[in-house]
């Protein structure tokens, strides 16, 4: 799996580069207004706002790919060549390519519905099929258990943000995953139960974001799982806590205008598992054109 | 596939420099809008030049194979070398040795008795990084993504690789790895220095990932 994010990174990284330094290139000396005052908003403005665990939707007619690696979230967990799009009316829509090339389909929604000056709700939702024998990427004893395993997931998600000041973003998320996996047997731990995208979940996120420059912000999560279970058979095993909740600590910036990096180190079991170190890092590149 | 990655990236990567312009316009558009901005507003110092640096940093393992511990990194030193371009991208090398440290471990075979023996390993790691810069007050902030390859030496006193749990294998172990990082560095005239991390995430099983935090000392031409 990492060898194959090695090289594909890598021509992702580049190519967002000379797609961002052509955004990026001086408009003529005579720039019309609006340009001028879209380059100087900040990372708590609508176009530049993160997505990722906050209530903030893309704005209307707004495109965003991005491409990461080593995740251990839910919908970027080893991969991430997401494809989102702004709708309008506050809804965007995204699929994960990189998941979808490898077996897995994973499409979602997401729905800012509160939007006032101090307070944002937004629901998410989205549908996952996985179908073990697609998952071409994984080594032979993995494959050999997934062959027979089909997934279907249905996350929902609510998650209330709020811009106190210039430098502070506040983030809480409850997220529930409906999970169930055919064919699996209760003796057999896969990729789908051991990425935790295969399982049934109650969590919470809490998060905070420190806009410590008009281009940069320190981003600091936790999710803590109230409840965690293996969808197989009548019994559905739980996943004691210990097993199931994760730090994040990251950094993202405007590396230029429409283009945006973000690192992150997790400390989670789940990272153990999936990377065999507790401690892990994860990187992502956005554009947004 | 992860062999014609490598360098079809790296073909990539160069392609994508070479075509893309020079610069964007964040800087002069905050310079002409200082007044309309915020406090947070900061223009930082300039990326573009070629910086040659000298690193010295302490790393530390984070993951084992299988019961055997092995701590290739510890006390590092090393170069990192490269050009930034004025939009930020940077492309550069990076070479360092990492001393590493000696474990002891013990083992309970199933069959025999318990076992007590040290494991001593160090590595030299190199490789391409490409990373981006962003201003920060009077600091750069500097992304960073490189792939590289470690050799990691190892050595086991009183036992052979087998009953320490490493097989067949023999040392140098060799293994790719990527390592995401950032530096948060300042310039000063000429010179420039700072602090930052990488995490070598090992693509071989038998070479442990690390944190290593790094000092960085050197020029900016």
């Amino acid at each position: 799996m990492k060898r194959f994010l090695f090289g594909a990174i890598l021509v992702l990284a580049s190519s967002v580069h000379a797609i961002a330094s052509a955004e990026a290139a001086p408009t003529a000396p005579a720039a019309p207004a609006p340009e001028t005052q879209a380059a100087v908003s900040d990372l708590q403005s609508p176009q530049q706002v993160s997505t990722r665990y906050s209530a903030y939707t893309l704005p209307t007619n707004q495109w965003s790919v991005a491409a990461g690696a080593l995740g251990v979230g839910d919908g970027d967990v080893f991969a991430l060549l997401s494809v989102a799009y702004g709708l309008g009316a506050r809804v965007q829509l995204n699929v994960n390519l990189a998941h979808a090339g490898v077996g897995l389909l994973n499409i979602g929604a997401g729905w800012h519905f509160i939007d006032t000056r101090y307070f944002d709700l937004g629901l998410r939702s989205g549908f996952w099929y996985g179908h073990g024998e697609w998952f071409w990427i994984a080594d032979p004893l993995a494959k050999k258990i997934l062959a027979k395993i089909d997934l279907v997931k249905v996350p929902i998600e609510l998650t209330a943000s709020s811009m106190p000041t210039r430098w502070l973003e506040l983030d809480l998320a409850f997220q529930y995953n409906w999970a169930k996996l055919f064919g699996a047997s209760p003796d057999e731990e896969s990729l789908f139960t051991k990425s935790q995208i295969g399982m049934v979940q109650f969590f919470m996120r809490p998060g905070m974001r420190f806009f410590i420059s008009d281009n940069t912000a320190l981003e600091l999560f936790a999710k803590v799982p109230f409840y965690t279970a293996v969808p197989i058979g009548d019994r559905e095993p739980t996943v004691p806590f210990k097993d199931s909740w994760w730090l994040e600590g990251g950094l993202r910036s405007r590396l230029a205008r429409g283009l945006y990096g973000n690192i992150r180190l997790n400390y989670a079991a789940i990272s153990d598992l999936l990377y065999g170190a507790r401690l892990y890092p994860a990187f992502e590149i956005e554009v947004r054109p | 596939m992860s062999r014609l990655s490598l360098p079809l990236g790296i073909a990539a990567a160069l392609v994508g420099v070479a075509l893309s312009t020079p610069a964007h316009a964040d800087s002069a558009a905050a310079q002409t809008n200082a007044t309309s901005t915020p406090a947070l507003r900061n223009t930082g110092p300039a990326l573009q030049g070629f910086d040659a640096l000298a690193t010295f940093g302490w790393g530390a393992h984070t993951s084992t194979f299988v019961d055997l511990e092995l701590a290739p990194y510890g006390a590092t030193f090393g170069v990192d070398l490269g050009y930034s371009w004025r939009s930020g991208f940077r492309l550069g090398g990076y070479f360092f040795h990492s001393l590493g440290r000696t474990l002891p471990q013990h083992r309970e075979p199933l069959v025999g008795r318990p076992v007590d023996f040290t494991a001593e390993a160090s590595s030299v790691n190199g490789g391409l990084s490409l990373g981006w810069g962003v201003p920060l007050y009077c600091f750069a902030l500097r992304y960073k993504l490189s792939l590289g390859v470690t050799s990691m030496r190892w050595r086991f006193h009183d036992v052979s690789p087998a009953v320490a749990g490493f097989g067949e294998d023999t040392s140098p172990t060799v293994g790719f790895h990527i390592a995401p990082g950032v530096a948060l560095l300042w310039p000063y005239g000429k010179f420039e220095g700072g602090v930052g991390f990488e995490y070598l995430a090992q693509i071989k099983d038998t070479i442990p990932s690390g944190f290593i935090g790094t000092l960085f000392l050197g020029v900016k031409l």
